[in-house]
């Protein structure tokens, strides 16, 4: 008896592992064919809520709701099954695969556009130019003068991403290399408080998406190269990066419809609108 | 090897010096909340069984994350409300309080450490979950305890240190540890360490399989090193859409129970079945066998669990369970013999309903 039961276990949950590794829902638990819900990085926040718009101008039915929080809140929502796409500014790491895949997500990310970290400064700073090297001395505070560095003022007002963010982990990879950040750098939650503080601070340094670039910021050529669609294109400027949206297997449904369009040329179209780079 | 570990052990605080010294952390705090209530009756009958609830809070974790380039530290403070909770006097007459405090967990990661970065591993060092099994991934989607917590084969967390890290493309994680062998609430009362290896795979998205191996030795200062108990744990896991489950056999050699009547040897089997119905209702389903000693007759236990889970909102989930434990063998004449197991108390009926919420 002890090992029929034994056999009658182990029998069902090889019929439930022999159930093909395909996700899905019971019939009453789908969700409603039109809906889709994306989560995730405030880099590509812009973007997303854009292309909703404009996608469901053309598909009347379709209901996206875009929400930010960060690339890594964005990956976990996925993970949970809480989104269907995840946006992500950054690559997904190894830890999160491992997860995704001990939850029944198989998460593949589609790159739907590109994008430069640009980096700004006070409008009255009369800074031009920085090199990644003195970009690294200032946030790691081996600089802490703009007299050092050919600006305008004293002290220098450090500002960063905090590290839930997909920016922050592409700037700490590309600029900082392993130093530390500087102790006084003030941390913001997302791109537009970096744009809004660094405007209205004199002497302060942010960085945020080619995306929140406006008149009331300067950007600074780093290392000679403007950031710019042809310099991130073609390589030249260093700190450029590509943006994802992270699916549970390969797309389907609305969620397919929905990147299909971003990458369209109607799609490509809002991208450079948003101020962001086509991915070709 | 205890020198080795102690030169390991020493080097990591000189390493946490210059990692932490001129980083500017980013701060967090959350935390979560059980709010219980539970029915428990016990008897093989209606007529003899006595009944007894109780209000409580089983847990209330206080958690804050310090996150900065290199490093990434925790703390979690558990204050809870059970029954024989805390001793506040050592005197006879005192007795305990139903309240306790302590710190679960408080480690911290050392994220850029050379030689482990490279190879996408980190080093943990403090109290931390004990790597074996269910046992540090059990989200208690049911109201009790997963299986290796409930058969009390290693405690759920522990002093010591950790290399964690995870295997090429997504294909699985491991860990090595060493702790102190006496658990979260207790200081160290061995010279000699607990040693602790896992290793998770997950060959295809949804499919993974996990063994855990726990050496534990003990000895006092200057005695000979004897083996207090080894355990292992092997878990083949499931998940897809709305269902998750997964089995899990266990087994643990306690050294200091085996005599010429007892083999030490503890056995365990489980299995674990969540199905979501949709985005805010679950239903969820264990079962558990436990033969406390091999060599025993008539001792081994039966564990069946139910419970439904309604997702209020995202910080708010009510759930409710009903557990049957059971011998497997209760007043059965074929094996009998073990008295002590046939008398009519065998029987413990649980319902529990609970608020979690998180904040």
């Amino acid at each position: 008896m002890k090992k029929l039961v034994k056999i009658a276990i182990v029998a069902a949950f090889a019929a439930v592992l022999a159930v093909p590794a395909f996700a899905w829902k019971f019939p009453w638990a789908e969700k409603a064919s039109n809906k889709l819900s994306t989560q995730g990085s405030t880099t590509v926040l812009p973007i997303a809520q854009a292309e909703a718009e404009a996608f469901m101008k053309v598909n009347k039915d379709a209901d996206i709701t875009v929400s930010g929080g960060g690339s890594g809140v964005g990956v976990a929502a996925l993970i949970e099954s809480s989104c269907e796409i995840a946006n992500s500014s950054r690559p997904m790491k190894s830890k999160e695969f491992v997860l995704a895949k001990s939850k029944g997500v198989n998460a593949i990310g589609t790159i739907i556009a590109n994008d430069g970290i640009a980096i700004v400064i006070n409008n009255g700073n009369k800074a031009t130019a920085l090199t990644l090297e003195q970009l690294k001395g200032i946030y790691s505070g081996e600089i802490s003068k703009w007299k050092q560095v050919g600006g305008t003022g004293d002290a220098i007002v450090v500002i960063s991403r905090d590290s839930a963010s997909g920016t922050f982990e592409v700037f700490n990879e590309k600029v900082l290399g392993g130093a530390k950040l500087r102790t006084d750098s003030l941390m913001m939650a997302s791109n537009k408080e970096i744009a809004e503080t660094v405007a209205k601070t004199p002497g302060a340094i942010g960085y945020v998406g080619l995306g929140y670039l406006t008149s009331d910021l300067k950007s600074v050529t780093i290392d000679g190269v403007t950031p710019s669609d042809a310099t991130v294109l073609d390589g030249t400027y260093k700190l450029a990066r590509p943006l994802f949206m992270y699916t549970n297997g390969e797309p389907t449904g609305i969620a397919k419809d929905f990147i299909d369009f971003i990458l369209s040329a109607e799609g490509q179209k809002i991208v450079k609108e948003t101020g962001f780079v086509t991915i070709k | 090897m205890k020198k080795a570990i102690s030169f390991g052990l020493a080097l990591v605080f000189v390493l946490s010096f210059f990692v932490i010294a001129s980083a500017e952390p980013v701060v967090k705090f959350y935390g979560y909340q059980w709010l219980r209530y539970e029915n428990k009756v016990v008897g093989s009958s209606v007529d003899t069984a006595s009944d007894t609830s109780q209000f409580s809070i089983p847990r209330t974790y206080l958690r804050l994350k310090v996150t900065d380039t290199g490093y990434e530290g925790n703390i979690t403070m558990d204050i809870n409300n059970v029954q024989y909770g805390q001793v506040v006097a050592t005197t006879a007459s005192a007795g305990a309080v139903d309240f306790a405090a302590w710190l679960k967990y408080a480690s911290v990661d050392f994220t850029k450490v050379p030689g482990l970065e490279q190879i996408d591993a980190q080093l943990r060092v403090g109290i931390q979950k004990v790597y074996f099994g269910t046992l540090d991934v059990w989200e208690y989607p049911l109201i009790d305890k997963e299986p290796v917590d409930r058969n009390g084969i290693a405690s759920s967390a522990d002093f010591g240190a950790a290399i964690v890290g995870r295997l090429p493309m997504g294909f699985g994680s491991y860990e090595l540890a060493t702790f102190s062998g006496s658990g979260y609430k207790k200081l160290d009362t061995n010279a000699e360490k607990m040693y602790n290896a896992s290793l998770l795979v997950t060959p295809l998205p949804g499919i993974y399989m996990r063994g855990s191996y726990i050496h534990n030795i003990t000895s006092a200062l200057g005695a000979a090193k004897t083996l207090d108990f080894n355990a292992t744990a092997l878990v083949l896991g499931y998940a897809s859409g709305p269902i998750e489950g997964w089995t899990e056999y266990m087994t643990r050699f306690d050294a200091s129970k085996a005599s010429g009547s007892a083999s030490g040897v503890l056995v365990g089997w489980s299995s674990y079945l969540g199905i979501n119905l949709s985005d805010s209702l679950q239903l969820n389903a264990m079962w558990m066998q436990n033969n406390p000693d091999t060599k025993t007759v008539r001792d081994d236990r039966n564990v069946w669990q139910a419970g439904i889970n309604y997702k209020l909102n995202e910080a708010v989930l009510l759930q409710f369970g009903y557990e049957v434990d059971q011998l497997k063998f209760p007043n059965n004449a074929v094996g009998k013999g073990n008295s002590t197991n046939d008398a009519g108390t065998a029987n413990l009926n649980y319902f529990w309903a609970q608020t979690k919420w998180s904040w």
